[in-house]
Formats: structure tokens, C-alpha cells, sequence
């Protein structure tokens, strides 16, 4: 076995197979383990798992807990469909699944009767993730989560705040939305 | 005949096994989520790494795993006679048979209906470009955090004047006998990529691929010094 914090690359020698398993960031070949990135070698020493923690920039997955931004699809009786566009303070494209799914009981604290009263198509909300297989599922519970871009649903122009009110500024239509407390600033790396 | 080797060295002074100088950096590009740069005698190449990210048309996905698209482009000033941009017949060949190369050394599986876009830009070309692209683009790959079984490595071998040498500079290429450009894995020596143009004895070819691995395995060490030099400083930070 090569020691703790050694800097390795892709097909590099670990350990033997028989000394850890293979974990995060390594691949076991012929009761070898060897890394598959470049990385710090980072053993868990109680579980004996081998793992190389990435020096580069690794392929972004999404994880429990990641705060994204996404795109309403479709708005349901019981749930929205969301379509991830990113993940926020990364830089670099989703490498999965970007489909997710808001069920009515996680868009707010509050009793919500009808989604499409927090909801509607072409929305952009920012959302938090909570389960991730076996399919992505968001929460938008909390202050900080829900729109932060939305569309007139007569004629499709952006919706202004106004006196606590999402109102289109063309039409005159007022429109209500589970908005998020920062809605229209476009912050769209704030990770919460 | 007779000209391109003199008192056993060639036309630029050298050894019938030596290597063109060689100089990779990782890591130029800004927004690539992996890139390197590499010059190689008269070649300078660009290798840019995008993904692995959602391939759109969505018919072209696979359900169990990532399609690497490369993507081996001349520069129209690349060359003496201005080339004709995009595609031709002969890019199209190398942008397939790269793809596949790099494609064996990745772990798709991981990665599911996505795509992995490598684009290979030949800025200046002197013989040897879809080795120096294959050796570009692997840095890239690894400088973009893609797991790989191996970072491949890749280098050419050929006949001139009747003698086999090791990377063909553009007279030798032109008026030699045989070019073999080789991809490897450098660790288990495995053949990504193995092309041969012209003609070689089964003697030749044995010993021309010997002296091609060879010739890989030191290009290898260069991509790892390379990306060592990055990452030292980004381990140091």
C-alpha cells in the first residue's frame, strides 16, 4: 500500500485488494486497486475503503442536500416536474439525470391547495435536493427556495415585484407564486 | 534515396529512436472542463474536454453508458497550401478512430445517456498530429477528472530509407517508406489505436511497433509530469 496523501493518476497502483476496498474515486483490476483520477490518496482506515479525493475538477453529480436551479415542465395535480438546469456555484454541466419531480406536500411549510397556485410552466425556481434515487425528487420548504423567475401566463413577459406582488408589467395581470425571498435579483450561485 | 539518413542520423540530426522534443501543459482552457496543450516538433495541438453532460438529440443516447465524441479538426492555416475547413474524409477517420481509443480507457459506465465532447484543434501540423491529438486529448481527459483505467499515450513509428525509425518528422512521412501511429495504454501496453500506411516486412512491423510502444511510454511520462506540475500547485493552494 502507498502512503496516506500521495498524489496519484489515472491506473496508479493503490493497494492490493486484499488490503481495502475499492471506494471513491478507484477501481479494483486483477485484485489490484488503483485510482481512476488524479487525486490525494484518502483511505477511510476504520472502514478500510480506499478513496482518492480529486485535486481536479470531477464530472458534477447531483447530491442530497445540493441547492439547483431548474425549469418547471409540467404542473400536475399532485406534483410539478422540474427540469435541473444548474446546480448552483458550479461551473460545470449535470452529468445525469436532470428530470425531478416537487411533490405537493414539499413545495411550503403552509398547507398548499392547488400547485398550479405556486407553479406554473416555464417558471425558474430554485429548489433544494432530497432524494435522488430512484428518481430526483425537490423541496422548495423554506424562505430562501421557490421562484425566482416567472412568467406572465397571458402574454409570457417577465413578472415584476411590486408592493409584494408578482405583476406583469405589460397586461396589468397579477399573478401569486411560492416565490423565493430574493425573486427577480438573478442570484443564481447563492448555495444555501 | 539515401538522403533522409546520413551516417545513421536523420535530417534534423536524430538518432533512428529518438522522439521529436515534446512539451505538454494541462489545464489552459477556461471554461473547457479539461484541456492541455501540446507541442510536438513542428505540431502544436489544442484538446479541449467538455462533459460528461446530457447528449442532445436524445436519440443518440445510451441507456447504459457514455458516448465519447471526438472531434480532430485541421486549422485551415494548419498547413503550407491553405486547408479547407471542416470535416474531410480524413479527419472524419481520425475523429472516429480517437473516439474509439479514449473510449476503451474510460469508465462510461458511470455515465449514462451522457456524452463526453473532446475537440482536438491541429493549429499547426507537421506529421504525427493524430498522435499528438490522442496524446492531447488524454491530458485533457484526465486534467478534466474523467475516470480512466490509464491516461493513453500515443506515438508513431515507420520505415525510411530502409531502416525503421521512430517518429516521423514531415520528409520522412512524405517520402519514407511506412508510418505505424500507436495509441497505448502505457501500463498494460494494450493497443488503443494502430494504423499502418505503406509497407513493412513482418520482421519491420514487429520491430517498428516495439520501438513505437517505446516511444509511447515516454510520451506517457511526459503527460504525467505535465499534469503532475498542475496539480502540485493546486495540492500546495
Amino acid at each position: 500500500m502507498i502512503e496516506d496523501g500521495t498524489l496519484v493518476m489515472p491506473g496508479d497502483e493503490i493497494a492490493k485488494a486484499e488490503e481495502l476496498i475499492a471506494g471513491e474515486g478507484t477501481y479494483e483490476e486483477n485484485g489490484v486497486i488503483r485510482s481512476s483520477i488524479i487525486g490525494l490518496f484518502k483511505p477511510d482506515r476504520e472502514k478500510l475503503i480506499a478513496m482518492v479525493k480529486p485535486l481536479s475538477d470531477i464530472p458534477l453529480t447531483l447530491h442530497n442536500g445540493d441547492t439547483v436551479l431548474g425549469e418547471v415542465k409540467q404542473v400536475m395535480e399532485s406534483m410539478v416536474m422540474v427540469k435541473i438546469i444548474h446546480v448552483a456555484g458550479k461551473k460545470r454541466q449535470i452529468a445525469g439525470e436532470k428530470d425531478a419531480a416537487i411533490y405537493i406536500s414539499n413545495i411550503s411549510e403552509e398547507f398548499v391547495k392547488n400547485t398550479s397556485e405556486k407553479f406554473k410552466i416555464g417558471d425558474i425556481i430554485r429548489a433544494k435536493i432530497i432524494r435522488t434515487s430512484p428518481a430526483i425528487q425537490l423541496s422548495t420548504k423554506g424562505r430562501e427556495y421557490g421562484v425566482i423567475k416567472a412568467y406572465c401566463s397571458t402574454c409570457r413577459h417577465p413578472l415584476i415585484m411590486k408592493n409584494n406582488h408578482l405583476e406583469c408589467p405589460v397586461c396589468g395581470r397579477r399573478e401569486s407564486r411560492k416565490i423565493a425571498d430574493d425573486y427577480g435579483k438573478g442570484n443564481i450561485d447563492r448555495v444555501i | 534515396m539515401g538522403e533522409l539518413i546520413k551516417d545513421g542520423l536523420r535530417i534534423d540530426g536524430r538518432k533512428p529512436d529518438e522522439l521529436r522534443p515534446i512539451k505538454i501543459e494541462a489545464g489552459v482552457l477556461y471554461r473547457a472542463d479539461g484541456s492541455a496543450y501540446v507541442e510536438w516538433g513542428g505540431n502544436k495541438v489544442l484538446a479541449a474536454v467538455y462533459g460528461p453532460r446530457e447528449l442532445l438529440p436524445k436519440h443518440m443516447q445510451d441507456p447504459t453508458k457514455a458516448v465519447v465524441n471526438a472531434r480532430y479538426n485541421m486549422a485551415s492555416f494548419s498547413v503550407e497550401d491553405r486547408k479547407r475547413p471542416g470535416p474531410d474524409r480524413r479527419s472524419i477517420e481520425i475523429s472516429k478512430v480517437t473516439s474509439e481509443a479514449l473510449e476503451s480507457v474510460i469508465f462510461t459506465e458511470l455515465f449514462p445517456r451522457a456524452v463526453i465532447d473532446i475537440n482536438i484543434e491541429i493549429l499547426d501540423a507537421e506529421a504525427g498530429t493524430r498522435c499528438a491529438g490522442i496524446t492531447a486529448a488524454a491530458v485533457a481527459l484526465a486534467d478534466a477528472g474523467i475516470p480512466m483505467r490509464d491516461i493513453p499515450a500515443a506515438c508513431a513509428a515507420g520505415k525510411v530509407d530502409g531502416q525503421v525509425v521512430l517518429d516521423l518528422r514531415k520528409e520522412e512521412d512524405q517520402e519514407g517508406e511506412a508510418d505505424l501511429p500507436i495509441a497505448i495504454a502505457p501500463r498494460t501496453e494494450e493497443i488503443l489505436l494502430l494504423q499502418m500506411d505503406g509497407h513493412l516486412t513482418y520482421k519491420e512491423f514487429e520491430e517498428a511497433l516495439e520501438l513505437a510502444i517505446k516511444g509511447s511510454k515516454y510520451v506517457s511520462k511526459l503527460q504525467k509530469e505535465a499534469l503532475r506540475r498542475k496539480y502540485k500547485k493546486v495540492e500546495e493552494e
